[in-house]
């Protein structure tokens, strides 16, 4: 059938491929694991859905063109049992997933099984109404499907670290006998309200990306170039970005205390002195272990998790 | 801003770490796409922001999104730092080092060169040089005889080399043209009013009425030849007694032109007339094809190249240079043969019971002048020990 007749047929029975569509299909290469224009533009509009649920045709339209819709079109046929494309799918990402597994563990046999385990749950174990149902059906394109990797292998990471430190971490006492130990007393904080209060204050009136920054640097101890990455800027901006933060936010809580009824001298010293019991606070948090639910992506809550 | 030595961001850090950590994350947690193509800077700024309030909140979301991210920071700043301040130093400072060592190198190459072979230039080039005197203990008496002849005709009074303009005939390549005539034959001939002295004129001359005889004709021709052969000799006896005279400062095109007469007759069988013809053309050239299958050639070591004009211009697929024997083979059984350093050409049509090659040549193997091979790309290999006059195939 040539290209004219298709054409003329799916105008007949109104699936007529938008040019823009028509040209991403051809971009896709999804013909070469059979499947159709139809079920490209099915495809996208499913995307989409997903992504934009309310938008209009033509904001779905310039959505589309953000797709990373080569990526997208190897796993979905992937995720269909394409054997071509399983083909390609490894020769792609076999060894480098488990290189990235790797990084991630920081041993290589922790790696491996990271990756294997990932593996099975991109070729699929599970079945819904008798169809094999891979991960590889969740990926939607907006970023690339090595970067998805990435991120699935960590999040796998994560979710089986968490597991293992909770289950290690009673061995590790029934171990040392420490079983029966007294459960650890809550630290004790005089923290003072109102310092609490207008820190918190401070802290939501900051961007997004500032608390991002913050909790990256001081939470996490990132360095500032990974900060930097992260954010796709240079290391100097995160830099600078904190060190304007840092002198904002004092000057913000004192203003705040100084607004709460507070002398400058009680709040200078409501500072000096709490700084400590915050410290105390951050140690006891930071070594507090807290599981969320896993990543769904329907709708699970962080706090849930104990965050 | 160096990490944790700032006494304020110390500060800020124990006051509001604890803060951050009770902060609850706004949302479900996102799911690895857009986690992705946040760190891909992917995202819409809506999406992008979003997430960025969700990421403030959520620890497990950092950790996440900072585990896939590609490198290590340690593995960023490697690349990006040290080897660059390296690499500038390195380069700056190895290429002014390098040049001085090549210069010197150069020198002193040049100067133990000249002192060898012309001990005594320094002062006054003595009446018994021995380059021309060396030439002629390999040649046979007659030529010994012409040699010691010219010698003998040499100017008597010599002049200090650094008084002495540098002879350019003898550093120069002659400028020659090639000819072609209906058999198909192609000669050098020296253009008109250059730089070419008279004697090596002379010898161009002789060369351009001595074309290289094909294998019908080389018997007729043997007398002329040989005739021919004993004024190449003297011409290029001449040629190198006028280099004797031009002082200390000998080009690398003069003490080739001395090896190229002394050496190749008697280790390669080369004849006179193949052994001078070699020598006028200064020094043995290097080969090469040109992408379109052109045949080139370089007598400065390949810097710069020159196309042979051969008749017909038929596209070569490979060249072969033993000396001054040069092969060159291409499309249909084309083989054209160079017995002076590509200075006359022959077209050579192996044949067997009137069979000839008509194959697209894909190698040629000489161990001499006599004794070679050619494959086609049919697989067949023709061969030949007479200098490609019979050929034989396997």
């Amino acid at each position: 059938m040539s290209a004219n007749d298709q054409r003329h047929r799916e105008r007949s029975s109104g699936l007529a491929l938008d040019p823009v569509v028509a040209d991403l299909y051809q971009k896709s290469k999804a013909a070469e694991f059979n499947i159709s224009s139809t079920g490209f533009a099915t495809l996208l509009e499913e995307v989409s859905a997903k992504d934009i649920p309310e938008a209009s045709h033509s904001e779905r339209l310039e959505q589309y063109k953000t797709l990373r819709v080569d990526d997208l079109i190897l796993a979905r046929a992937c995720a269909g049992g394409n054997e071509r494309a399983w083909e390609a799918f490894m020769l792609r990402f076999r060894e480098k997933l488990y290189d990235v597994a790797r990084q991630i563990t920081r041993e290589d046999s922790a790696g491996r099984e990271l990756a294997d385990s990932v593996y099975t749950d991109l070729y699929g174990t599970k079945t819904r109404e008798g169809e094999r149902v891979s991960k590889l059906s969740s990926y939607r394109g907006r970023g690339s499907l090595e970067g998805w990797l990435r991120t699935v292998l960590a999040q796998e990471y994560v979710n089986t670290y968490r597991k293992q430190r909770r289950l290690v971490s009673l061995d590790g006492e029934s171990e040392e006998g420490a079983q029966f130990s007294a459960a650890a007393s809550e630290p004790v904080t005089v923290a003072e309200p109102r310092l609490e209060a207008a820190i918190d204050d401070v802290l939501r009136s900051l961007s997004p990306e500032d608390r991002f920054v913050l909790a990256s640097y001081f939470l996490d101890q990132r360095t500032l170039a990974q900060i930097a990455r992260a954010l796709s800027v240079h290391e100097s901006t995160i830099s600078r970005k904190i060190e304007k933060l840092t002198k904002n936010i004092r000057k913000q809580v004192l203003k705040n205390l100084l607004g709460r009824g507070m002398s400058r001298r009680q709040a200078e010293e409501a500072l000096s002195v709490d700084i400590r019991d915050l410290a105390l606070d951050i140690r006891a948090s930071l070594t507090q272990d807290s599981l969320p639910p896993a990543f769904s992506g329907k709708g699970a809550k962080a706090g849930e998790g104990g965050n | 801003m160096k990490e944790g030595t700032n006494p304020d961001v110390d500060e800020i850090r124990k006051l509001v770490s604890g803060r951050l950590k009770k902060a609850v994350a706004d949302g479900p947690h996102p799911d690895p796409n857009l986690l992705a193509a946040f760190a891909e800077n992917a995202l819409p700024d809506a999406a992008r922001k979003q997430l960025l309030q969700h990421l403030g909140g959520c620890s497990d979301c950092r950790e996440i999104l900072y585990l896939a991210m590609p490198d290590s920071a340690v593995a960023q700043k490697v690349p990006s730092f040290q080897p660059r301040r390296f690499s500038v130093f390195t380069w700056r400072w190895g290429t002014v080092a390098a040049s001085i060592a090549i210069a010197t190198a150069l020198f002193v190459t040049a100067r133990h060169k000249t002192t060898a072979l012309y001990p005594d230039q320094k002062a006054v080039v003595a009446p018994s040089a021995p380059a021309p005197a060396q030439i002629a203990r390999n040649d046979g008496p007659l030529d010994r005889d012409r040699v010691q002849s010219v010698q003998n005709e040499r100017p008597v009074n010599r002049v200090p080399a650094k008084t002495v303009p540098e002879p350019k005939h003898m550093t120069a390549r002659p400028k020659t043209e090639l000819a072609f005539d209906s058999s198909g034959q192609v000669h050098m001939r020296p253009q008109a009013g250059g730089n070419t002295v008279q004697d090596e004129g002379a010898a161009a001359k002789l060369e351009h009425n001595h074309p290289v005889e094909s294998a019908k004709n080389a018997t007729e021709h043997a007398k002329d030849r040989n005739l021919n052969d004993r004024k190449l000799i003297d011409a290029v006896a001449v040629s190198a007694g006028a280099a004797q005279v031009s002082g200390e400062k000998q080009t690398a095109a003069d003490l080739n032109l001395k090896k190229a007469v002394a050496m190749p007759r008697t280790a390669q069988g080369y004849s006179g007339p193949q052994a001078a013809a070699a020598a006028l053309s200064a020094v043995l050239p290097q080969w090469k094809l040109s992408a379109d299958g052109a045949l080139q050639r370089s007598f400065n070591s390949g810097r710069t190249w020159q196309n042979v004009a051969i008749a017909n211009q038929p596209s070569f697929r490979v060249v072969s240079a033993l000396g001054p024997e040069v092969w060159a083979g291409g499309n249909a059984g084309v083989l054209y043969h160079s017995a002076d350093s590509g200075q006359n050409w022959t077209r050579i049509e192996p044949a067997v019971s009137g069979q000839k090659l008509t194959a697209d040549i894909t190698h040629i193997e000489f161990s001499d002048a006599l004794n070679g091979s050619v494959t086609a790309a049919n697989g067949e290999v023709w061969t030949t020990a007479d200098g490609g006059q019979s050929w034989q195939r396997k």
